[in-house]
């Protein structure tokens, strides 16, 4: 009777060849030889799994999809301010305004420059040498050549804007934009590492589901190097597939929201354009591969030491597991024994949820309070909602007569004057050194002045490498240089001995020593010096476009610049609903994909599960205790779900306010979104448990 | 009062336009400390009668009462309490949960009724059942015998009514098998009344009683 039944040993064998026919329809078992066609192979794996190939991609095109989007805001805003640099300066160092074809000719032949163009009413020049244009000597050279041929040229309206070699060519200097720039260059790394996370955790577990096949291509004589290519075959097709669809999603639906919300050019000092920068697309694809690529690696090498049977039995490690596995502990209720049975045993699909919703939900909340923090400090009501400023070369400034102009228009709360000290400068310690250009301010003006000073003594910043007690000798430049600009020894009471007294933590200018003279000091400074611009606070932020255009009636030179800061600022609070819309959006298309992929896994877990809660039942296990049961544990990592973003999130954002000198802004409108994501996470975690479960159940 | 009373039990199934009756208006009773075996083909009806007996199934007209309980007006909650601590089931495919140890299988029954294990009771059980060294073992690394000696054990730890066994040797080899048989006949000879499906009538034989099952009926 023993010989008619088959034999264990038999049976294994009849079965591993049947599965191996089943996975490999080339598998040809007359020959006994295998005619690998990995096409084919992938075919067939797509079509028996595609549920597996379906969350791969979904997990891949979502965690590509994020740093793609900050990435290419990024490149958005760096291009947006370099259009605005090269159309204000057209390329050129030297814009001269108010010009007429006749007053070119004495703008010719200047050595070092390149020949004058006139357009429009303006005449352009360039230093030729690069070398020269950043040189802020040798510049200075320059100004005072145009400037002699100005004054040549006859023509009193001619006015000269300068623009560094920087702003020339694009390439902005202001400490904002770099700030923001260097923000979303660290939310982008944030972002990367954590869809580098995302990415190795979904395709690990990816693998491993298919550890089982492995095994049985093992068993039937297809060698590492053949199973080796087969997986990179694979993940090239789905990597493909998930960059392009991310790239094509992220391009499409950021181009679409630019149009309709972001787009800023003219209207504001901050350009923001829709520029894609492909090295950035590229540098992005090429770190998701890498990690792949080292994902799929260390699991074939993984393979490669895992004997056959243990892939065949799903490449489980029964030591491994029986090391780690904790005891099973009686709790309150069975419903709570059998959680806890779960949570110790079986929590890896779970896990896996928490590591794609974790950094999902982190990254939009700190995304969603920079933004919020952002608009709190740019949108913000404008103290000095207006600024109107003339050009100082020449000495003009502005009369007392402009001011009580201004003081008198309608909607103006108050006005005060800005003086900018010039032709102050430092003199060497000794022949061999120059002399230092200075910038000169009130010591008030600094928000830590913490001590008195008297007359004649200063403050500098901290790392301009001045120390306390050093003495410093102040002189107007005219008296250091005489008329065909050679130095000559000022006399005594053109000089004024400065004693630096404090230290402020100020960064310190890159072509000037900053001072901070005593108030005293400075009103008698600026006695001899006009006001070169007006603040003006507005009695209404509202009013800023009225009282703009008095201004500009009044004020139409070209030496003169209006500046609408709180036009700026509405400007800025208008475009946050296009930027919360795009936050939005981005975090609306992720939380489809986390919910599609939470389902997927939870509605498998449970799936998977179904002999256990079949044996469970038989055992004596209610419905309702099972039901319990998993509904307990999806609850506990849904509360790990909502409550560790806020955790991580919220502290690194006092921690910003703290930085930007801010108070950490909550209102109701923001209590209401992170109900909402709360709301959704616990739904997105409870729904396919629930609805898994109850299908299962009702057959038992 | 009879370990279990089965009257009149029918389970039919539709099966398109076919009412097919996999248990048939089955009536019988079993004394306690009797051994009783149902015998009959595949397909015959005998594990739907023993799944309508351990209440996992529901019937379709009829009742069964398992030590004075019906079980035909119970809900869920109440089937569930009556399996925890009046039945024992032993399974042909042992239905052993693969994530457990042999010991956290056989306590689980306890577990689930929300009490403490009896760890004296749990060692005597499997010191006799032969599984003492198996016991923190997951199923995946035991033999076949022992994975239905560890179901046996799981059955036995709630000191059940009746101890239902469904083909209990049909996946063990000849002499697993034969060892299986031995114990269950031991756990009679100490006193558990035990109802077993069987298709092996040398197996049968062994039992006290046998009813003979044939398209849902007891056949005489």
């Amino acid at each position: 009777m023993d010989t008619a039944k088959p034999t264990g040993h038999i049976h294994r064998a009849v079965a591993l060849r049947s599965k191996a026919a089943a996975l490999l329809p080339f598998y040809n078992p007359r020959t006994g030889g295998l005619l690998m066609t990995y096409l084919l192979y992938m075919k067939r794996s797509f079509i028996r799994s595609p549920r597996r190939h379906a969350v791969l991609f979904a997990v891949l095109t979502c965690a590509f999809l994020l740093p793609l989007l900050i990435s290419i805001y990024r490149d958005s805003s760096a291009w947006g301010t370099r259009q605005y640099l090269l159309t204000h300066s057209a390329g050129e160092t030297y814009h001269i305004g108010n010009a007429t074809e006749g007053d070119v000719p004495y703008f010719v032949g200047i050595r070092g420059l390149s020949a004058p163009v006139f357009r429009d009413g303006t005449i352009y020049l360039r230093i030729l040498s690069e070398e020269e244009w950043r040189d802020w000597e040798s510049v200075a050279v320059f100004d005072n050549e145009i400037r002699k041929r100005m004054e040549a040229s006859g023509n009193k309206a001619l006015r000269s804007t300068a623009f560094s070699y920087e702003y020339a060519h694009g390439i902005s200097t202001d400490p904002s934009h770099l700030s923001q720039q260097r923000v979303l260059l660290l939310v982008n790394m944030l972002v990367i590492l954590l869809s580098v996370s995302v990415v190795r955790s979904a395709y690990q577990s990816h693998l491993k589901q298919f550890s089982s096949d492995v095994g049985t291509l093992l068993a039937c004589g297809a060698s590492r190097r053949q199973v080796s290519i087969l997986f990179a075959a694979e993940l090239a097709a789905v990597f493909l597939v998930a960059a392009a669809c991310a790239v094509v999603i992220s391009i499409v639906s950021l181009k679409a929201l630019f149009t309709a919300f972001l787009e800023i050019r003219h209207r504001s000092l901050a350009w923001l354009i829709f520029h894609v920068e492909p090295t950035n697309i590229l540098l992005h694809l090429g770190v998701f591969f890498v990690t792949l690529g080292v994902s799929l690696g260390m699991a074939l090498h993984r393979y490669r030491r895992e004997p056959v049977g243990a892939l065949l039995n799903g490449g489980e490690n029964a030591q491994k597991s029986q090391r780690r596995r904790k005891p099973l502990r009686r709790r309150s209720t069975p419903a709570a024994t059998l959680c806890g049975l779960w949570r110790s045993r079986t929590d890896r699909s779970f896990r896996s949820c928490l590591a794609v919703s974790l950094p999902v939900m982190v990254v939009f909340l700190l995304l969603f309070h920079i933004l919020t923090l952002a608009l709190q400090v740019t949108g913000a009501e404008e103290e000095w909602g207006l600024k109107v400023s003339r050009s100082s070369h020449g000495g003009e400034g502005f009369s007392a007569e402009d001011m009580a102009y201004v003081s008198s228009l309608e909607g103006v709360e108050r006005i005060r004057p800005i003086y900018e000290p010039r032709g102050y400068i430092l003199l060497p310690e000794s022949p061999d050194e120059t002399e230092k250009p200075l910038q000169i301010r009130p010591y008030s003006s600094l928000d830590t002045a913490a001590q008195t000073l008297s007359k004649y003594e200063i403050a500098t910043s901290r790392k301009s490498g001045c120390h306390p007690g050093d003495v410093l000798r102040l002189c107007r430049s005219e008296a250091y240089y005489d008329i065909n600009g050679a130095i000559r020894q000022p006399a005594q009471e053109d000089v004024t001995v400065l004693t630096v007294a404090a230290l402020a933590d100020t960064k310190p200018s890159d072509w000037a020593l900053d001072i901070y003279v005593s108030d005293e000091l400075y009103a008698d400074i600026i006695a001899s010096v006009p006001a070169t611009g007006i603040e003006i606070a507005l009695l209404d932020p509202a009013m800023n476009g009225q009282v703009e255009a008095a201004l500009q009636a009044r004020f139409a030179g070209a030496e003169y610049a209006i500046t609408n800061r709180q036009s700026g600022a509405d400007f800025l609070r208008e475009m946050s609903s296009g930027v919360y819309l795009l936050l939005g959006y981005i975090f609306a298309a992720l939380f489809l994909l986390i919910l599609l992929i939470l389902y997927v896994r939870l509605w498998g877990y449970i799936w998977d599960s179904r002999p256990v809660i079949r044996s469970l039942h038989r055992l004596g296990a209610s419905k309702r205790t099972l039901y319990r049961s998993y509904t307990r544990q999806a609850g506990i990592s849904a509360a790990i779900a909502v409550t560790v973003p806020f955790l991580i999130a919220l502290p690194l954002t006092a921690l910003l306010c703290v930085w930007q000198k801010v108070p950490l802004h909550l209102d109701g409108g923001m209590v209401a979104v992170y109900a909402a994501l709360a709301a959704l996470l616990l739904f997105a975690y409870w729904y396919p448990i629930h609805r898994s479960l109850k299908g299962i159940l009702r057959l038992l | 009062m009879n370990a279990v009373t089965v009257k009149n039990l029918t389970k039919m199934f539709r099966q398109g336009d076919e009412d097919i009756y996999a248990v048939d208006h089955v009536s019988f009773t079993v004394a306690p400390g009797e051994m009783v075996a149902i015998v009959g083909q595949s397909g015959s009806g005998k594990t739907t009668l023993l799944n309508l007996i351990g209440g996992i199934e529901h019937p379709t007209s009829g009742s069964v009462e398992v030590g004075g309980v019906d079980l035909g007006s119970a809900d869920d909650e109440t089937l569930s309490g009556i399996r925890r601590r009046k039945i024992g089931y032993i399974f042909q495919d042992f239905n052993l949960i693969p994530i457990l140890t042999a010991e956290e299988n056989i306590i689980m029954p306890l577990l689930l009724d929300g009490k403490k294990p009896d760890k004296a009771k749990l060692r005597e059980l499997a010191g006799f059942l032969g599984i003492g060294n198996r016991l923190k073992h997951l199923p995946g690394a035991l033999s076949g015998g022992q994975r239905q000696r560890v179901a046996i054990a799981r059955a036995l730890i709630n000191d059940p009514v009746i101890l239902l066994a469904d083909e209990p040797t049909g996946n063990l080899d000849k002499k697993a098998a034969d060892e299986i048989m031995e114990l269950l006949l031991a756990l009679n000879r100490r006193g558990s009344t035990i109802l077993l499906v069987t298709h092996e009538l040398q197996y049968a034989d062994l039992c006290g009683r046998k009813i003979a099952i044939s398209d849902g009926k007891i056949r005489i």
